[in-house]
């Protein structure tokens, strides 16, 4: 509640600097308000608080997810808030990117599906503002025309599919819905058609086989800072939201919905990998292997309870802070604007600035989940979930997927390091010591998780 | 729930009646009174001795669109002022408050709207 | 009785404007369309004792909405010519797919049929009732929603803006 009032107050007031013209220190304001946000989570830590009359409640859960998913945007703001902080419009992007983050919030701690739906949309309308924010750009409109349709496709699904729970069981409130779910109250058969629906809505927002086909589109038009939030950030409250939906109603394995679910994460772990393994853009590389990433953590949420809790935790983590530092080395290389970008263009990377190339490594490497870096324990972590629980189907995927994935980041990676870039691009890529500090610390971090997993997982015991 | 209220919505729905047959008879009266001689100039469209040149559905300025989706959030707003006013007095002080609340984030969006010049006819 | 002729009317007007929404050549005609099938559905609300939702779905959709979708329309400047021809293939799968989907709602909801006759508060769409649950259960949504305006208003001054 507290976030969520704080993240509110910095967009109003990033409206009201706008208007009273005191805009320049909007953007020191809006890192402290994310600083303050995280401190404020330590209050309550470890506290269920009932906020009025059962719309959200602060659970272990929703903190947890608020303080990682805070500290993911204070390093997001870190590595590609300058760029928007010079922006002629600062003021418009932190309004929209603090209500995004209200949305967010809401979507962590919803108890009511009403806050689930409204969260939903708080967090979606920034972002199909903020996927078309570089106007100039054709396909950055396009992006954000097609992320604009198919999200109000889905949010009209999702609002569909709550009007059938609601019918099957008269009310929005998930610890009623569990109650009669759990004294063995029979629904009519249009509850399940409601939570088919709801699955569906929730599938397309963490852009799960089969409703991943807007991810590459989106993510290659959108601004870069653009996409790795949406990418890292949007993914995990989306991912976040479905678990927190079924841990409150089911509270464990979600019975014959747990079949859709693994069908889903399996086809999307092999299919992501395999048809990101062909991919020649790295924007759309990265889509289709975020598409794999979604459905590896689709496995938390079909497994559920604490252990999933946990793992989900983790991998979101890990997972954002890699692609913060892919895109973070995307960001400077690929700078033609001309939307032809490809692998080619990280050749022999190694060789024009060495730091780029180690870090997309390292970024590479924890995505691909090799031992040291966090990634290993983040895949390790969601598989023995699934090992405990005996989806042995999933298991069989992740690996499969892994494997392929492994592949093609490995491709990547001998690309930068043994071949020689073109003649015709510029020998020195050049990075100023902020650059370096940002990519160092993401890359430590990765690190420093991989080595002691636990730091996360300690926030989140039950 | 039975037919009463049907009936109660009766006045309405003859008043929508009887305003759709206005509009209706009117269109008819003026078609049938008027005298009407169609040649091929005369249904050509008007452009002043010029021939009319191109297609009457170009794109036009997104200022109109501007306005209507501002227009459309404030009537959103206002719209929730109905269900509070009915219950303005057993709401109390504190409904008074919550709409007050509402009004006031609003408001600054409106004071953003003015800032940023949306909505000026340049 | 009559609740039952009204609501046969409405639902052949609602689904028959839909269909001419769907299959007219012309945008602007089918938004017409449109515009008659949110007044039917507003008719349901009415039938349903909705009359706050009904009446807001009147000002709301059929007025202030449908004025966006004249502009988005005009905006976007469709001519019959400019229609995009559509591949067979993508024909038959859109209606594959929209036939079992509605075969899943009705065979579904065939079986509400019991469950939706115990309604639970026949009252619950008054403006009244509405009121009393929206500023006292519902606060913090009704609240929140000031902020999705608010979001949708900066997007829209953002976008518009060179």
């Amino acid at each position: 509640m507290l976030q969520l009032m704080i993240f509110g107050g910095i967009g109003l007031l990033a409206m009201v600097s706008e208007v009273l013209g005191f805009s320049r220190i909007m953007s020191l304001l809006f890192r402290v308000g994310t600083l303050v946000c995280i401190a404020s989570l330590f209050i309550n830590y470890g506290l269920d608080i009932t906020w009025f009359g059962n719309m959200m409640v602060e659970d272990r859960f929703s903190q947890a997810f608020i303080l990682t998913t805070c500290l993911m945007l204070a390093t997001w703001t870190f590595g590609f808030g300058r760029k928007i902080g010079e922006d002629e419009f600062r003021n418009d992007y932190i309004a929209l990117f603090s209500f995004s983050m209200v949305g967010g919030v809401m979507m962590l701690s919803y108890t009511n599906l009403v806050m689930l739906f409204l969260g939903l949309e708080i967090l979606s309308i920034p972002l199909y503002v903020l996927v078309g924010s570089s106007k100039r750009n054709l396909k950055s409109n396009e992006s954000a025309f097609k992320y604009f349709l198919m999200g109000a496709f889905a949010s009209g699904i999702m609002l569909f599919g709550i009007a059938f729970l609601y019918g099957a069981t008269g009310t929005f409130d998930l610890h009623q819905m569990s109650l009669q779910a759990q004294t063995g109250g029979t629904f009519p058969i249009f509850f399940h058609v409601g939570m088919v629906l709801l699955i569906f809505a929730f599938a397309f927002k963490m852009a799960v086989v089969p409703f991943h086909f807007w991810a590459p589109d989106v993510y290659e038009g959108a601004p870069n800072a653009m996409t790795v939030y949406m990418a890292a950030l949007v993914k995990t409250f989306a991912i976040a939201s479905a678990f927190r939906f079924f841990f409150l109603v089911f509270g464990g394995e979600a019975g014959i919905y747990s079949t859709l679910l693994i069908g889903m994460s399996a086809v999307s772990m092999l299919l992501g990998n395999i048809i990101g393994a062909v991919q020649d853009n790295p924007k759309r590389l990265l889509a289709y292997s975020g598409v794999g990433h979604a459905g590896f953590m689709l496995m938390a949420v079909i497994v559920n309870g604490q252990v999933g809790a946990n793992a989900l935790l983790y991998y979101s983590v890990v997972y954002s802070l890699s692609l913060f530092l892919a895109f973070f080395v995307l960001d400077k290389v690929l700078i033609h604007d001309d939307f032809y970008w490809s692998i080619g263009d990280f050749k022999g990377l190694a060789k024009r600035n060495p730091w780029l190339a180690m870090s997309m490594s390292v970024a590479l490497l924890s995505m691909a989940g090799i031992p040291p870096l966090g990634g290993f324990y983040a895949k390790l972590f969601m598989l023995k979930a699934a090992f405990t629980n005996g989806h042995y189907v999933l298991i069989w995927a992740g690996l499969i997927g892994s494997l392929v994935a492994m592949y093609y980041y490995l491709k990547f990676i001998i690309n930068m390091y043994s071949r020689n870039p073109d003649s015709d691009v510029d020998l020195n890529l050049t990075l100023n010591y902020w650059d370096k500090l940002v990519m160092g610390f993401i890359g430590i971090t990765l690190l420093i998780l991989g080595l002691f997993p636990d730091l996360v997982s300690a926030l989140i015991r039950f | 729930m039975g037919d009463h209220s049907i009936i109660e919505f009766l006045p309405i729905f003859l008043m929508f009646l009887v305003a759709l047959g206005f509009v209706v008879f009117t269109i008819w009266v003026t078609h049938k009174l008027g005298p009407r001689k169609k040649t091929e100039v005369k249904n050509e469209a008007f452009e002043c001795g010029v021939e009319s040149v191109g297609n009457a559905r170009t794109p036009f300025s997104i200022k109109y669109f501007l306005v209507a989706i501002l227009f459309v959030l404030f009537d959103i707003e206002v719209i929730f002022m109905y269900p509070w006013a009915v219950n303005f007095k057993q709401l109390g002080i504190w409904g008074l408050v919550e709409m007050f609340i509402y009004v006031a984030i609003l408001l600054i969006g409106f004071a953003y709207i003015i800032k940023k010049d949306a909505l000026k006819w340049d | 009785m009559v609740t039952e002729m009204m609501f046969y009317f409405l639902s052949f007007v609602a689904i028959l404007s839909a269909i001419m929404m769907i299959s007219t050549k012309n945008p602007v005609h089918s938004i017409l369309y449109l515009i008659v099938t949110f007044f039917a559905i507003a008719g349901h609300y009415f039938l349903l004792n909705a009359q706050f939702l009904g009446m807001v779905h009147i000002i709301v959709y059929a007025g202030a909405i449908m004025v966006l979708f004249l502009y988005v329309i005009m905006m976007l400047n469709l001519n019959e010519d400019a229609e995009p021809v559509k591949s067979k293939y993508q024909k038959i799968s859109a209606t594959v797919s929209g036939g079992i989907f509605m075969l899943v709602l009705v065979a579904s909801l065939r079986s509400a049929e019991v469950s939706l006759e115990k309604t639970r508060n026949t009252d619950i769409g008054l403006v009244n009732q509405l009121g009393k649950v929206l500023f006292n259960d519902y606060l913090l949504p009704f609240e929140l929603s000031s902020i999705l305006l608010l979001s949708a208003m900066i997007g829209a001054v953002f976008l518009s803006k060179k």
